[in-house]
């Protein structure tokens, strides 16, 4: 086990992880993957952090999702007529007009092949970078400032395909929580979030915690873990009250 | 007819049927420490047996019985206390050096700090900790007559529900180590439970904390394995103190409880008994004596912050130098080697003896001294003259005599001033510290002529240690190293002659033991001191 380091952070201070995130970010990286367990907060950092003058749009992916999601797709109008509906990736390329926009790709491992494509496109380097637009015929290039967070709960790297990580070469895996997500919760059950936001199989997730901190209250702790915990409840609570030393009521 | 098909569990285990065990899987990955981080454990089924369940800190693995029942719930908060608070291999290595108590003594005190903080965080320790092997493990341990052993077998079952077992299994071959063992036990379990009043008690007079029992600083000052230490030195003092409880009465009655109650009504009896071997009165008394250092160990944890030492055993004393300076003056008297007149022998030395001696000793035989060694403490407590360790030489028959004196960075702080018949010119000048008495005392053990040569140790035995630090953890060591090695202690020059005098005559010598460590000994151990 390794020795804990010497310096603690204060209360409110980043954890390493995310610290790691805010200066890639802010140092102008606009190539970076966020990858790691879910519910750690990975996509309220590519939507929040860093130079975000030119807005930021999220991509969610899925299997069913199509190129539309990405590039656009043609859409009646009131008039009968059909105009073009941008998609979330020109939209970041083209941010305010004046710089580039952030674009966060969700999960974009579960893309289907043609979608995965564009996105391969649309996150390649801006010299290589073009679309034409189908109305105007215009050749369009993504604006200066343009970024991509890319999240992933993949845990290890090797699994995505090697022209996507050719892509993104800052990769950083975060185990801890964002520790304004843990603000929402009671202050005595911040750290076992935390903690057990890592565990591998025997994770807990973030929700889990709110769930049974919102439970307690009302029904107690026994009763809210049961709930929210099921079979688990015995060890979840035997743990609490290995670690502070007292019963849990 | 087809058998069954079995079942495979996650956990590896074939399940006969169609119903699986629950299988409960401990949270390890919850536990916070203050000297290493979080992070994923794997936890392996195991039998609750003794020394099935195990915890390594490092590799952050755990071995635990599953089942959803309550024994093996407490088998398992067992090992996330341990997970919790105990310390790594590694770590543990470094307590180990320390040396202030040996591994086997201080895992013994963590089993048990482990079952009270299992009791104090609500755990039911005394109702379901319990493998069954405890009944035959105290009748072996009784059996063999390895009351050391038992002592420590009983501290590491401390609370559980095995030790009435334990105590039971002892109790079959000799039942009067059941009070002294419950006696010792208790007093551990009052030393750790007094911890956490000591430091309510703090609080409310506004006072910092001391570490609690269950803190993991990396500084021992913040370390409750600490508090296992400081037990585990204290419980191999209580041992060694004994050494052999009081034997078993001569008529035992086999109900040790009916036994007790018997005595209870005999009181007159009792008192004509006397106070030797077998009586109910020495093992009364001895229970005491466990009782008042069970209240000292408490006071001194109050007191001196635990009387926890910074460093380890060895780095508590000085470096000791050796000088030997020439030895160039010969010591008129009995020192080392004599011819004494003989009736047999090759040459005929002592020829005149035909006419003068009526038994004709003509020839020599070589009698050797009986060796030993003179330690004299020069530090300033001591206030001793030239003249006075002058004196100490010449009456030391064929002796190796030394003075030691710490103060000096550079210098020797001990002196070999007379060996074989020869002394030094001038005695050095002493330093006026102590600082070396162990290793003083350890050189001296060292450098006996034979292992039968006697080692006299003049010393008011104020020890101290470096920067003359001294302490009743220092005196400890010095008391147990002379009960160990069988060192003579005096702590007057004129005593220390009369007691060579005595050497001489070869009549029987015993120790007049120094106050200080008098009653150092008696607070530490509730006994009074026995020197050779």
């Amino acid at each position: 086990m390794p020795k804990k380091s010497k310096t603690k952070n204060p209360p409110l201070a980043l954890p390493k992880c995310w610290q790691t995130v805010k200066d890639a970010l802010d140092a102008g990286i606009d190539r970076v993957i966020l990858f790691g367990v879910a519910g750690t907060g990975k996509t309220y950092a590519g939507l929040n952090y860093g130079q975000l003058d030119g807005g930021a749009h999220r991509l969610i992916c899925t299997d069913e999702m199509t190129n539309a999601d990405v590039t656009g797709c043609w859409q009646p109008t009131a008039s009968g007529s059909w105009s073009w509906l941008t998609g979330a990736g020109i939209k970041a390329w083209q941010g305010n007009g004046k710089v580039g926009g952030r674009l966060v790709i969700d999960e974009i491992d579960k893309a289907g092949g043609d979608v995965f494509a564009t996105l391969l496109a649309i996150t390649d380097t801006p010299e290589s970078a073009v679309w034409e637009h189908p109305q105007t015929k215009k050749a369009i290039r993504p604006l200066d400032g343009f970024s991509v967070v890319m999240t992933t709960n993949i845990e290890d790297m090797t699994e995505l395909p090697m022209a996507l990580k050719d892509r993104f070469p800052v990769a950083i895996r975060i185990n801890e929580p964002h520790p304004e997500a843990l603000l929402r919760m009671s202050e005595d059950l911040r750290e076992y979030a935390k903690q057990m936001c890592d565990a591998g199989e025997r994770r807990i997730s973030l929700r889990s915690f709110y769930a049974y901190d919102k439970l307690r209250k009302s029904l107690g702790a026994k009763k809210s873990a049961e709930i929210v915990f099921g079979s688990r409840a015995k060890s979840f609570l035997d743990a609490i009250q290995v670690d502070t030393g007292k019963k849990v009521v | 007819m087809m058998p069954k098909p079995t079942e495979e569990t996650s956990s590896g285990y074939q399940v006969v049927g169609v119903t699986t065990p629950t299988q409960v899987v401990p949270d390890a990955e919850m536990l916070r420490r203050d000297d290493t981080d979080a992070g994923k454990w794997t936890i392996h089924s195991s039998s609750a047996q003794t020394g099935e369940p195990k915890t390594e800190i490092t590799d952050r693995q755990m071995f635990v019985p599953t089942y959803d029942d309550e024994h093996s719930r407490h088998i398992r908060a067992q090992q996330m206390f341990h997970a919790k608070v105990s310390p790594s291999h590694k770590d543990m290595d470094k307590w180990v050096k320390r040396a202030w108590a040996s591994e086997r003594t201080l895992l013994a005190c963590e089993k048990l700090r482990i079952t009270t903080l299992m009791s104090q965080a609500g755990f039911e320790p005394h109702l379901h900790l319990q493998d069954g092997s405890e009944f035959r493990n105290g009748f072996q341990v009784s059996l063999h007559n390895d009351f050391q052993s038992a002592v420590l077998m009983s501290v590491a079952l401390g609370e559980t529900a095995g030790h009435t077992e334990f105590l039971r299994g002892v109790e079959q071959t000799h039942p009067e180590w059941k009070e002294l063992l419950t006696k010792i036990t208790q007093q551990g379990v009052s030393f750790y439970k007094s911890i956490e009043t000591h430091n309510d008690e703090r609080m409310n007079k506004g006072l910092p904390s001391l570490a609690k029992l269950n803190d993991t600083g990396e500084d021992i000052r913040a370390n409750g394995f600490a508090y296992t230490e400081q037990l585990a030195k204290w419980v191999e003092t209580i041992i060694g103190s004994i050494q052999q409880p009081p034997p078993k009465p001569d008529n035992p009655n086999p109900d040790g409880k009916k036994d007790r109650k018997g005595k209870k009504g005999k009181k007159g009896e009792d008192k004509s008994e006397g106070e030797g071997e077998g009586d109910p009165k020495a093992v009364k008394r001895l229970l005491k004596e466990i009782s008042d250092a069970g209240k000292t160990l408490r006071e001194h944890h109050q007191e001196r912050r635990g009387g926890l030492p910074q460093y380890g055993k060895e780095a508590v004393w000085g470096t000791l130098r050796v000088g030997k300076p020439p030895l160039l003056r010969n010591v008129i008297g009995a020192i080392g080697k004599k011819r004494v007149a003989t009736e047999m022998g090759r040459n005929p030395r002592r020829i005149s003896r035909l006419l003068t001696d009526p038994q004709r000793r003509i020839f020599d035989r070589v009698v050797k001294g009986a060796g030993g060694v003179v330690l004299v403490d020069t530090s300033g407590s001591m206030s001793l003259s030239e003249d006075e360790v002058k004196q100490l030489v010449l009456h030391a028959p064929s002796a190796l005599v030394a003075q030691y004196s710490g103060g000096s960075r550079t210098l020797p702080n001990l002196y070999v001033i007379a060996n074989k018949g020869k002394m030094c010119e001038r005695l050095p000048h002493p330093h006026g510290m102590n600082e070396v008495d162990l290793p003083a005392l350890r050189w001296a053990v060292k450098n006996k002529q034979r292992p039968t040569s006697p080692v006299i140790w003049v010393s008011d035995g104020y020890v101290t240690g470096k920067h003359d630090d001294g302490g009743e953890e220092l005196a400890m060591e010095v008391i147990k190293f002379c009960q160990k090695n069988g060192v003579y202690v005096v702590p007057e020059p004129e005593q220390a002659i009369e007691l060579l005098k005595k050497l001489q005559r070869r009549e029987k010598i015993t120790s007049i033991i120094p106050e200080y460590l008098s009653v150092v000994y008696r607070e530490e151990t509730g006994r009074t001191l026995v020197l050779r």
